[in-house]
Formats: structure tokens, sequence, C-alpha cells
């Protein structure tokens, strides 16, 4: 028998082996997941009824998934956050593991008066994220528009803009208005990305142009490096000047119009150098007055080659799907001011959706990924903008401020995003196989916000936070004779000898009685109107981790929590008021979701090994992790429970 | 030892188009850019140093306020920059930007090798333990 024969033989002999192995191998190599995390997207039994939504037909999508697999509401850890809840979504731990305990982190040996972790940064993580694994799990993976992923941690797979995680070329969209001394100065730093930033909103001049036939005012607006000439105009010949057009290269457009894309190239300031960017933009006329004065905004390619990895991602994307509007209006929020700003905020925000809604079913037919994991920004956006969460939640101080017809167009442009988040999930429900986990989640709901609180203003009256007032109207901290300092999201710093220099943690009995002060001003803190209290609990710092699930290391000396309603704020002003009203009229930060269903999510999973149920009671985010994993077959140690009541 | 079978991998990686060598304690990516001039070889290099720049430079807070709105990464834990590789600190996932004790696991070496008789880039990500310098084994490579 030749070589040949006698390895046909064994061939034929164990065949059926072969074949079993096969199926197994390729079963275990086509298990994919596609995973949904709309950031911000509440879910609740009362208010943001989405299932109720779902079997009444308006989120056909979502409605399958319910009726295929298993579904119900999940609870965000404290600080209820984006970052702290991405990160444990996707490590299946709470933040005393993972280490994201807030957006900006102090940490010892470091002042005070910077940032030592940013939380959107993917390293600012202690436990490699759920991507992470599956890389290393040899799956291709790909991340559209993940906080907490960039600068990217992949190495084969795409990673697509992740947000503020401080890499990339961002060319945030900005608004041009008329100059007008008032309105600038009382913006001030509200103007500004994240208050110091690049400008969101520009503050121009415009002269009379010399049109024969009709009246018209010549602007130049630049920002990035580039600059561009456009014409404000009379477009009716009726002897009155009544401004009510723009001209831009070759389009014109009228209030409330967009324009096409227009190539562009922007100057990306990288360190010390500068890089040109070819990119595109878009024009939004938000508001004509006949006088002239108007407000126009620039939207700018939310990605270019700099933004993605591999790079090449970044204009199949914007050839194919075309470019990127990846959310609406920015931090902090210039769409708030006028009432116009509501409906430019709409057109972009489904600019956003649909944009996101192709993109998805792009990435999956594209790149086939046997990991995809999507966020879009926009639910968020929307509902903590001004315009929405104060008119349609009942708990909402501003809720009767409005009339019934109008909160009705309210709730119905509410239900207009969900659907469109619907649409999204469709796009990758269609695409899903037998061997798919499909997955809805969010990482924190939101809920009214009504009142801010300057809590620096507070130990300012108590004698503990000494500033002056500079000549620009910021305040100057005497970090020498300061002890008490309020830093965001919910941290109270305390040092008896002073909080100026590298900060280090504070031991001893004056240490200890100044905190029981600190905390009792606190806790006794009351709104004057109201005579609510704002401060639910300040915890220690030592007891943070059996409280709160935060770790020690990267907390102030206080943890303080706030009562739905109110949010923690840190500006200080000479006028020492501590209660302001906000123009924003959602939140979420520092509250303790578990007694609050205004800040849970939605949690639905269909696929291989899952049940149809209803989930009874909810669920924290860390079971998701947890579950997803055990459907893989992954044994890992997490904060979470396996959700054995929704599986086959 | 560690240095000779990362060696060969990377030897290997003169015939693959991207390669990564799984070692626990001295992970190693080799990327090989084929066809490629030196100058357009430089300027990948010159990229990529831009944007690590760009990731340790001083930047704006995440939810920022009047106080907290500048973010800082420590001196010493700022990439220092050499003619043909970075030197600098990676994540529990090998991943760049760690800026704290606490997330700083590795030591990490980003380095570029031109081999001009193939026209070809190698670009080499090497992690080690903190306490040891992946400069030695970096400088080891030769175009064969």
């Amino acid at each position: 028998m030749t070589g040949c024969a006698v390895c046909a033989n064994k061939i034929m002999k164990y065949w059926w082996i072969l074949v079993i192995l096969l199926i197994g191998c390729q079963q275990q190599q086509e298990t994919k997941v596609y995973w949904f995390v709309p950031d911000g997207m509440r879910a609740d039994p009362e208010v943001f009824t989405v299932f109720e939504w779902a079997e009444q037909g308006h989120l056909p999508n979502i409605k399958r998934m319910m009726d295929e697999g298993a579904y119900g509401y999940s609870i965000p850890t404290f600080p209820s956050h984006t970052p702290t809840n991405f990160a444990t979504l996707f490590t299946g731990v709470y933040p005393d593991k993972h280490g994201v305990a807030d957006g900006p982190m102090h940490v010892e040996g470091r002042p005070l008066n910077k940032v030592a972790v940013g939380g959107f940064s993917s390293a600012a993580k202690k436990v490699s994220p759920f991507w992470v694994t599956m890389e290393q799990e040899g799956k291709n993976v790909a991340l559209l528009s993940m906080p907490g992923s960039t600068p990217p941690e992949l190495n084969k797979g795409i990673t697509i803009r992740g947000r503020w995680g401080g890499w990339g070329a961002d060319f945030h969209a900005t608004i041009f208005q008329q100059e007008d001394n008032h309105t600038q100065y009382e913006r001030g730093r509200g103007s500004r990305l994240f208050f110091f930033g690049p400008p969101l909103t520009k503050y121009v001049n415009s002269t009379h142009a010399n049109w024969t036939t009709h009246e018209a005012q010549r602007t130049v607006l630049s920002q990035y490096g580039a600059s561009e000439e456009v014409y404000i105009f009379d477009s009716v010949d009726d002897q009155k000047t009544a401004y009510d057009s723009v001209a831009v290269r070759n389009n014109v457009l009228q209030e409330g119009e967009t324009s096409e894309w227009f190539p562009i190239t922007l100057e990306w300031k990288a360190g010390e150098s500068v890089i040109p960017v070819e990119t595109q933009f878009q024009v939004h006329v938000i508001k004509i007055d006949p006088s002239g004065w108007f407000r126009i905004r620039f939207f700018y390619n939310n990605i270019n080659e700099h933004l993605t990895q591999p790079a090449s991602v970044a204009g199949q994307l914007t050839q194919w799907v075309g470019p990127m509007v990846d959310f609406v209006d920015n931090f902090p929020p210039q769409l708030i001011f006028y009432p116009e700003d509501r409906q430019a905020f709409l057109d972009e925000a489904h600019q956003s959706l649909d944009w996101h809604r192709k993109a998805a079913g792009y990435m999956l037919d594209a790149y086939d990924p046997d990991v995809f994991i999507h966020d879009i920004y926009t639910p968020n956006q929307m509902l903590t903008s001004r315009w929405w969460m104060g008119h349609v939640d009942p708990s909402a101080a501003s809720y009767a401020t409005i009339k019934a017809e109008e909160r009705e167009e309210r709730w119905e442009e509410v239900l207009a995003m969900y659907k469109k988040l619907d649409a999204i999930v469709g796009e990758m429900y269609k695409r899903a196989d037998d061997n798919t986990i499909l997955i809805l989640s969010s990482d924190h709901g939101a809920v009214p916000l009504d009142k801010w609180v300057r809590l620096n203003n507070l130990f300012a009256q108590k004698g503990w936070l000494h500033f002056t007032v500079g000549e620009d109207g910021e305040p100057i901290i005497d970090w020498e004779k300061s002890k008490v300092i309020y830093l965001k999201m919910a941290h109270v710093y305390i040092h008896p000898d002073g909080l100026a220099g590298n900060w280090t943690r504070a031991s001893g009995p004056e240490y200890r009685k100044l905190r029981e002060e600190v905390r009792q001003a606190l806790i006794s803190l009351e709104d004057p109107f109201t005579k609510d209290r704002p401060v639910i609990a300040a915890y220690d710092w030592e007891k943070v981790p059996q409280y709160l699930s935060l770790p020690t290391d990267r907390v102030g000396d206080l943890v303080v929590v706030n009562e739905a309603g109110y949010g923690w704020n840190e500006e200080m002003s000479l006028d020492r008021k501590i209660f302001t009203a906000p123009l924003k009229s959602g939140y979420k930060q520092a509250i303790i979701a578990h007694f609050e269903p205004g800040m849970w999510t939605p949690f639905v999973i269909m696929g291989p090994g899952i049940k149809h149920a209803k989930l009874e009671k909810p669920i924290n985010h860390v079971d998701q992790y947890t579950t997803i994993m055990a459907l893989l077959n992954k044994t890992v140690a997490t904060d979470g429970r396996v959700l054995h009541e929704i599986l086959e | 030892m560690k240095y000779w079978s990362s060696l060969i991998l990377f030897l290997m990686a003169c015939s693959t188009p991207g390669l990564m060598y799984d070692h626990p304690d001295h992970p190693l990516t080799v990327e090989v850019t084929q066809e490629i001039s030196a100058e357009d070889a430089k300027e990948i290099q010159r990229q990529t140093i831009i944007g690590l720049q760009a990731v340790y430079a001083n930047e704006r807070s995440p939810y920022p306020g009047q106080i907290t709105n500048v973010q800082e990464c420590a001196t010493e834990f700022i990439p220092e920059y050499n003619e043909n590789h970075v030197l600098l600190y990676s994540t529990v996932s090998l991943g760049v930007g760690a800026c704290t004790e606490d997330t700083a696991i590795h030591r990490m070496l980003i380095g570029w090798r031109y081999c001009e008789s193939q026209e070809t880039l190698y670009t080499i990500q090497y992690h080690t333990p903190k306490d040891e310098n992946p400069v030695t084994f970096f400088e080891s490579m030769r175009c064969s």
C-alpha cells in the first residue's frame, strides 16, 4: 500500500472526527458580537418607557430583539457618567478595579490645578477592555466612536475616532456670529471648547459689499488656519433692506438651510508641528436677522486620516458613507441660546443619526468584523440639552413652563431620535446570523437639572477657600491659604496645611476634624427656594470602595453624591452665590443610579445561547460583560454575575 | 535567549506583511511596509511622532470646569524621541498614553528600521518589563 493510500484509508476511517472538529472549530470562529451602546440612552419604567414604545410599534428592531432574546433595565455605576460606565461595561469590573473613577482625575504627587488622568483616554484603564481581549483571542474587531478606545489599543483591528481621548486631529464645529460685545462678554469661557480650547463660537465683523444688484455684507470666517469668504444679502428687490440669504462658494442658503459639503484644507497643530489636513465642511445658517445680524455654523468632517486606525478607513468611510457627523453640538453646548438653535440642533442630530446608521451597515459589509462595537453620543447631547429633558420629565422644575402642545412636540422629537437609534439597531439586526450575539445597551440615562450648586462658593463663605478675581473675570485661587476645594465631578480635596504644590493626602486629628466640618457643611446645605438638601452623602475616601466601588487613589478626600435635579459646579464668584439656574435642562453626574430610574439604561440581547426572557429586576452594568463572556465560553474574573435566567 | 526568539521572529517578518510575537513579558510587533522609498519611510516615522507628541501634549480636561481645565502628563512619562526610535511606557493593553505609575505597566519602544536594498520599512513595537531597557534589542536588529 502506498503512503497516499494509507493516508486516504485513515482519513476514511476517521472522517467523522475531522468533520466534528471542523464544525466545532467553525462555530467557535464564527461567533460574532455586534454591540451597540448609544451614549445616554435613558430607559426606565415610568417616563422613557422604551420597551413600551417598542411594543407599540415605534421601535420595530428593538421589538424584534426583545421577541427573540432577553431584555430589561441596567444600572450604571457611580458617578453615572460616560467614561466610568464605558469602562465598567467593557471590563465587567467596578472603578475600584478598572481605575476610571471619573472624567478628570487627580493623583497624589501632582498639583490639583492640573488633571493627571483623563477618564476618556484608553490609558486611564488598569484592566484590558473587551475589545483588546477579543483581539487577543484572534477576532477581527472594529470600534466606532467608542469612548475609552483611543489612543488606539487595537493592533490589527479598526479604531474610528474615540471621543476626547486626546488622540488625532479633531476639528470641532464652529458658530460664527455677528460681533456683539454684550453677548460675547456674557458667554465668556462658555464659547470655547471645554472652556479653554478652540473657540466654538467666534464673533466676527462684516463690511458693506459693493454689489450692484442686491444689498450685501461681506465677512471672512476663519478657523483652523482656513478662511472662507461669505456674503449676507437681501435677495428680494423691493426697495427695502431685509437680509435673508447667505452665499458661500456656489451655494445660496436661507435661514435653517444647510449647504453641500465643500473640500477644505485645515491646519492641525500637534505639539509644535502644523500638519495640513484635507477634509470637508458644510455650512448651516442658524439665523439671519433682517438687519444683517447672523449666526452661521461650520461643521467639519469628524474623521480624517489622523482619527482612524488604519488611516485608510477615514477615506473609505468618507467616500462610501459621507463626511462624518459624529454627534450634535459640543461641550459646553452652543446650540442653547436662541430659539432657532433648537432646529439647528435637530437638523445636526438627525445628520449624525443617519451617518451612524449608514456607517454601521458599511462597517459590517465592508470589513465583516467578528466584533463590532458602536457608540453614538447624540442621545446624551439631546437629553442634557436645554430643549427637551426639562420639558418632558414631570419631575423637572421647568416642566410646567411650556404648553401641552409644545410638550407633545418635544416628545415627538425625542421619540424621533429613539426611532433613529432603532434604525441603527436594524442595520446590525439584518446582518446578524445565527452565530451572532447582538446587544443593545447604554452607559447611563439622564434626569432633569434644575439648579447648579457652586460648592466652592460655600467653601469660600466658610473661609476655607480663598480667591480673588482677575481683570479678565477669572478667579485666582490662593492655594496656600485654601484648605478645601471642590473639583469635578464629585470630589472635595481637604488639607489643613493648604493645597499648594503637589497634592498629598493629609492625615491626623486636625485633618479628620476639618473633614468632618466640611461634611457637616455639605449635608446641611439647603436650597433656599425649595428647602431641599442637594447633598445625599459625602463619603470619606477610605470608605468609597465600600459604598461607591471607587478606588481610593483617584478620588478626593470626600466624594459628594447629589440629589437628582442638582449638579455640582466649580464656578466661584465674588457674590458667593451658591444656587444658580442652568441653561441646560438635563444631567447625569454624581447621582447614585440605583435609586434613580431616570439614570437606567436598556439591556437587550439576542443570539446563540440566549432564550426569550424579560428580566424582572434591573441588572448591574458589570453583569453585561460577565454574561457575554460566558456566552463566548470565556472564564473571566469580574464583579458581575452571569445572568443564568436568560441563558438556554 | 529572550532576545533570540524575538530576533528570529523579526527575521521571519522580512517575508511577512506584519507579525506579532505574543510573549507575555516581551510582546513584539513588526509591521512590514514593502516597496517604500526612504523618503516615504521617513514621512511615516514623522507622522507617528507627531501623533505621539499630540497624545502627550497638555490638553483640555474632559468634563472641564472653572478650575479643572488642563490635563498634563508628568515629565517622567513623556516619551524620549531619538533618531530612529521612541522610548515610552505602555499600558496593560500595550497602548500609549500612560502618564501615571499605576497605568505605566511596560517599557515600550517604537522603532523604525529602513532596509534600503529591500526598499522595506520595519516598524517595531517592543514592550519589556519596566526595569528592562528595550533599546538593546532594537539596536541588535540589522537588515539581512
